[in-house]
């Protein structure tokens, strides 16, 4: 890789500081800028040492989970507040990765992470999110693994982040400092899709560092999945993943949430589902069906991965029986 | 820039290039060749250390950062020539073929085993996934890493 | 040698690795080593117009760069014989690109990290022609192949097809895909060069350290006298080591010219277009059969991608001709230029493909004809060599298919399709066979040094690719003198000691153990000669016949005993070394004291073995999950069942991910390896892997080597490919026919 200055800040004030330069990259875990700084993906003259910052507790007071940022994932996932009350984000944690990348990486690192897509990992290839105005290689080239919902004409390339999909099913809140201040997001829309600048992902600006992530009860939450479809038995990034967590009334629903992964350019919250489901008894097969496959009305399928409508609607349904408490 | 790393209990005093990985420290300037490179993409899992007792990969593991951490390779392993339960078993269940992913391993599978991972069958796979065995010796792994919890377990007893 | 399956054995080297002590290729120190890497084209056809180095050269810590036209010359262009096919194409020797991925420089730097970031530094301005990317876009271009491996003839019929097809009361009528596969050994590729004046020592991590030997000396006009190849230990191979690579010999050269040492490692993605791979490749069969199942004919096309320059594709319809009793049969062979580099020789070699297809076409047919699967291969077994009338050395097919199918439970399986379940999902049963020939061995040489302490030293050149041949030697040499394993050592990986073959296509375990057991033999027979003329020896005149190795001493039928280091101390001796020569014809001749059926050179030899497999298919969203595999096989005497065991589960993993898991992915635009590292092209992890069960027949074959060894390496990985696909078959009614099987095709 190339060179670059690797500077440690004291505090979060001075992590700002340095972290607004041009070409300054924020480095906590690693797993992720280590990797592309190495392949050229990604290019930096200044790493700036988050990983000391006291970003690390996790809080949990009854009701609103607090997470700090550089909190592992692994450490996330063994919490047994996490574990009882927010199942599927336990769940979409220990589906991720391996043990050792969830040993290094951080949550604040993890929601931020890039994509997986092939043409924007190598160099040399049309990639509008790379190089913006180059193209994308994605559309007419291989595209089994990219979106269906949230794409355009200048990327289709999916989110890869499975704790995003749970946090945006659970309502979750990103909370940053940057150089305005700090400021507060739903995480559900601070993810961008890609529209005509792809190379914009999120609403972070130059110099915000994510400190904390929070995330209030979810109904359900005790009993919720993540249910993640992938070729592999393990250690591989989802083809369809559903994160669900079903709140009952007796034998119906009162309230579902559901967030899909590996088949949008974000984490996708499937409000239109969420919305038929409702006082729906849950071993309605046929209502389930068409509630989930209402996820699936705008999806705009590639040469490649117009499997994913089906496979996706399927696993919905299933997430959701699941979720209930069902088969 | 200079840092000082602690490796298998030994203190270390190197002048360090930041982009300098841990696994390319231990294995080209500390000649502890035994953790292995096999992808430095952090995809294979054979250069898994342990970091303060948690496992690893040390090629994504900038070594400029690791001062004041504790950093075990398999050199330190075996205690005074005297192998770790999981190495023993691995030889007697053949859990290795060419042996290089074996390091990698052991390291994994000792955490494993520190993490209480390693209840059944289907856990030991899953947590494990993240070392990749080309040789396919997998079932040997497995098999020593149950028979390596056994023994710790009986031990302690 | 008494038993025909040998006792489990631990690996002699397991200690050494499992402390990381063994030393690999890589991690060899030397002093004023400096570190290589290529930069690799990002174009995959057409000329580089300009290359420019001054900002690689400048950048820190850079000792050299060398491109196309700065970097020394090799001798001769390359000519590659079997059975190191290399290709024919050398890179970094003109100004052409044929094939994305391709070395066009290597920066040479005083630390990786710094030979890293040069190698991005390098400029080079392309012209760039549209590349022909996969079998798709170059199968217009096919030509027919005259010769496989560059030596048999490729095409071959016998019978008559069109009456054999004519006489078919059913047929099955198919074609079978495959992608191209990559064989991502765990450990990179490698080599370190140091010179000593004219003396040159390469630690290259390969199957063969003297084909290197060989190839260094012809490409670089080098004595073998000052050419020595060390390889001690092998991070697996499956055939990425098998060939001649050119890194080697660049390397080579390169530090001959910068007089230092150089290590140049490859990096994982550079793997993918350095070290070869199994092609991209079609394969169009017909099989007809009578009602009775009894087949009439078979006519098996392969089509294989191959590189621009060489005709290399693997044997796929090899196994077709022979394993089943057929007589009317035609297979050829059409291979496709394409820009990538040359295809070579992958674990499982042409019988993996090809039994993929014919035992999927078997399958298809039972089930036409409502017969076990079992059931219409036993009808059809080929009790001679249908080729050409030879009777086999040893076929034990038979046996497997009844042990398998016992350890599988075979016939507690609900015959219909998908009507059996477990935990909501559905579950399949499915079969293949599996086979290897067994190749002609290589003439082999072993030196024994017995110490006066009882210790013996095996030294042959040979490597250990992980398949144990440390453990194998060990154990031979162990076994005919008597002695415990613990007394004996092993030396090997170096061309400084006896020459012996490569480890490839299963050859080096009976090469190795015919050597070792005449080179023992040959030691009894020193000391027997020693202790029979001294005096002062209890064997003092004794009958030669009358004496044998029993417990570190010679013995005499009436109890007398002479220890080895006794024989040899009184003599004056510390050491005595036995040097032995195998060669192969020898060897058969050695067992003619016992009687055989078939005279020498006169039957045809194969291993033989069937594959079971319980596969889980969910029946919402495809997936497909293998619960159990159960294999037995015949291949003569087994030396270790520990050793040998672990090499099926390992073939049968690879077979796995042929099934389930693995492809190579082109992008057709350019031509560039999408899926080059080990994050995104998957091979089995461990959560793949069930518990796999692994029996061996007993077998007795004196008419291959004087220890009736097969060699197992290959075996494996055929048969488990269709046994996946036949059980997902089983589970749900749907056919596949294109490996991978995803998700996808089964919703």
């Amino acid at each position: 890789m190339q060179p670059f200055e690797l500077v440690t800040p004291v505090g979060i004030t001075e992590a700002v500081e340095l972290g607004r330069a041009v070409d300054a990259v924020y480095l906590a875990g690693g797993t992720n800028v280590v990797d592309f700084l190495r392949t050229g993906a990604m290019r930096a003259s200044t790493l700036v040492d988050i990983d000391r910052l006291p970003l690390r507790e996790i809080d949990f007071d009854g009701q609103r989970l607090r997470i700090g940022a550089l909190t592992r994932m692994s450490e996330l996932a063994a919490e047994p507040a996490v574990r009882d009350r927010y199942k599927f984000i336990a769940e979409s944690l220990e589906l991720s990765a391996s043990a050792q990348l969830r040993n290094m990486a951080s949550i604040g690192g993890n929601l931020l992470q890039r994509t997986r897509c092939l043409y924007f990992r190598e160099r040399n290839f049309k990639c509008n999110k790379r190089t913006p105005g180059s193209g994308c290689a994605a559309r007419d080239g291989e595209n089994r693994r990219h979106a269906i919902l949230g794409g355009s004409e200048a990327c289709v390339a999916t989110h890869a982040s499975d704790l995003a999909v749970a946090l945006v099913a659970a309502d979750a809140e990103v909370h940053l400092h940057g150089p305005s201040g700090e400021w507060t997001s739903l995480l559900e829309t601070f993810y961008l899709e890609p529209e005509s600048t792809p190379e914009i992902e999120t609403r972070i600006g130059r110099g915000d560092l994510i400190v904390a992530v929070s995330v209030p009860p979810v109904p359900g939450g005790e009993r919720s999945v993540y249910l993640k479809l992938r070729e592999r038995a393990s250690y591989e990034f989802a083809l369809v993943s559903v994160a669900a967590s079903v709140d009952l009334d007796g034998a119906l629903i009162r309230e579902a949430r559901i967030a899909l992964g590996g088949v949008a350019t974000r984490p996708w919250r499937a409000r239109e589902t969420e919305a038929r489901l409702q006082g729906v008894a849950l071993d309605d097969s046929g209502v389930l069906r068409e509630a989930a496959a209402s996820a699936f009305v705008d999806a705009r399928p590639l040469r490649d991965n117009g499997f994913k409508v089906e496979l996706g609607t399927r696993a919905i349904v299933a997430a959701v029986r699941q979720a209930g408490g069902g088969a | 820039m200079n840092a000082r790393l602690t490796v298998n209990g030994r203190g270390y005093t190197l002048v360090l290039d930041p982009r300098e990985s841990l696994l390319d420290v231990l294995r080209e300037r500390l000649d502890l060749s035994g953790t292995k490179k096999g992808c430095d993409q952090g995809a294979c899992g054979a250069c898994t250390v342990h970091i303060d007792g948690r496992r690893v990969l040390s090629c994504l593991t900038l070594a400029a950062r690791c001062e004041g951490k504790q950093v075990t390779t398999i050199e330190g392993i075996a205690r005074d020539g005297v192998l770790h339960p999981l190495q023993r078993a691995m030889v007697e269940h053949d859990g290795l073929q060419c042996g290089f992913c074996t390091p990698g391993q052991i390291m994994a599978g000792i955490a494993l085993l520190e993490e209480g991972h390693a209840t059944t069958r289907e856990e030991i796979r899953e947590w494990m996934s993240g070392n990749l065995c080309r040789c396919g010796a997998y079932n040997g792994i497995v098999e020593a890493i149950e028979r390596a919890r056994d023994e710790m377990r009986d031990a302690a007893v | 040698m008494t038993d025909l399956v040998g006792d489990p054995r631990n690996r002699i080297d397991a200690p050494t690795k499992v402390t990381g002590d063994a030393r690999y290729s890589a991690d060899i120190a030397l002093e004023r080593m400096a570190h290589a890497v290529f930069a690799v084209s990002t174009i995959a056809a057409g000329r580089i117009e300009r290359v420019d180095v001054t900002e690689a050269e400048q950048s820190a810590g850079v000792v050299a760069v060398f491109t196309h036209e700065t970097m020394p010359r090799l001798a001769r262009p390359p000519a590659f014989e079997f059975p190191n096919i290399g290709t024919n194409f050398a890179f970094l020797q003109d100004d052409r690109i044929l094939y994305a991925g391709q070395p066009v420089a290597m920066i040479v730097a005083e630390t990786c990290e710094q030979a890293a970031a040069a190698a991005d530094r390098v400029q080079i301005d392309y012209a760039a022609e549209a590349p022909l990317a996969t079998l798709a876009d170059a199968e217009t271009g096919a030509r027919d192949l005259q010769l496989l491996y560059g030596v048999l003839p490729a095409a071959y019929a016998r019978g008559d097809i069109d009456e054999g097809l004519r006489q078919a009361e059913v047929r099955v009528s198919e074609r079978y895909s495959f992608p191209a596969h990559r064989h991502h050994p765990i450990e990179l590729s490698s080599t370190t060069a140091v010179w000593d004046g004219s003396q040159v020592t390469v630690y290259e991590t390969t199957q063969g350290i003297s084909m290197i030997q060989f190839n260094l000396c012809n490409l670089l006009d080098l004595d073998p006298e000052n050419v020595r190849v060390v390889s001690r230990f092998v991070g697996g191979a499956f055939g990425a080591k098998g060939t001649f690579w050119f890194h080697t010999a660049f390397t080579v050269l390169v530090a001959r010219e910068l007089a230092r040492p150089v290590k140049l490692v490859i990096t994982r993605d550079q793997m993918t277009t350095t070290t070869g791979y199994r092609e991209e490749q079609r394969q169009e069969l017909t099989v007809g059969a009578t009602r009775d199942g009894k087949l009439t004919a078979i006519r098996h096309h392969k089509l294989g991608a191959t590189s621009m320059v060489d005709d290399f594709t693997e044997g796929s319809c090899t196994a077709t001709t022979l394993l089943y009793a057929c007589d009317n049969l035609d297979t050829g062979y059409r291979i496709a230029p394409t820009n990538a580099m040359m295809p070579n020789f992958m674990r499982g070699v042409g019988q993996s493909s090809g039994l993929f297809a014919l035992e999927s076409a078997l399958d298809e047919l039972a089930l036409q004809l409502g017969l076990d699967p079992i059931e219409i291969r036993l009808r059809n077994h080929a009790d001679v060599d249908p080729r050409s009338g030879a009777p086999w050395t040893s076929k034990s097919l038979k046996e497997c298919y009844a042990r398998g199918a016992e350890m599988i439970g075979w016939h507690e399986r609900g015959p219909a399709i998908g009507s059996m379940r477990e935990d909501g999902w559905l579950i399949g049963y499915g079969m293949g066979t599996a086979l290897h020939p067994v190749p002609p061995r290589e003439r082999t040489e072993v030196r024994l040094r017995l110490h006066t302490s009882g210790f013996v030293r095996v030294e042959c050149g040979g490597q250990d690719i992980g398949t144990g041949t440390y453990t194998v030697a060990a154990l031979v040499v162990a076994d005919v003198l008597g002695i415990p394993i613990e007394a004996v050592d092993v030396e090997l990986g170096d061309t400084d000691l006896p020459r012996t073959g490569n480890s490839v296509g299963a050859t080096s375990a009976a090469s190795i153990s015919s050597a070792a057991h005449v080179a023992g033999m040959g030691l009894i027979d020193r000391l027997s000669a020693l202790a029979i003329a001294d005096p002062r020896s209890p064997l003092h005149e004794a009958e030669p016949e009358l004496l044998s190795a029993s417990g570190g001493r010679l013995v005499h039928r009436d109890g007398r005993a002479d220890p080895f280091g006794e024989i040899i101390r009184r003599r004056q001796l510390m050491t005595l070394d036995v040097m032995s020569e195998w060669d192969p014809a020898s060897g058969v001749a050695a067992a003619a004291r016992v009687a055989r059926r078939i005279p020498v050179g006169q039957g045809s030899s194969f291993s033989y073995g069937a594959w079971f497999a319980v596969v889980a298919v969910h029946p919402d969203f495809g997936l497909v999950r293998v619960r159990r595999l159960a294999g037995a096989f015949a291949a003569g005497r087994i030396l270790n069942e520990k050793t040998a065991a672990s090499q099926m589960r390992g073939g049968a993993i690879m077979g796995i991910g042929q099934a389930l898991i693995e492809a190579t992915s082109t992008d057709r635009q350019t031509a560039r390896i999408l899926n080059p590292g080990l994050n995104e092209y998957l091979v089995p992890a461990h959560a793949d892997v069930p518990l796999i069960d692994v029996a061996f027949i007993e077998e007795l074959d004196e008419n291959i080597n004087v220890l009736g060894v097969k060699g197992i390496g290959e075996l494996p990985v055929s048969g488990v490919a269709p046994a996946i696909a036949n059980a997902v078959h089983h589970a749900t009614g749907r056919r596949i026919r294109d490996l991978p099987i995803r998700p996808e095709m089964l919703l």
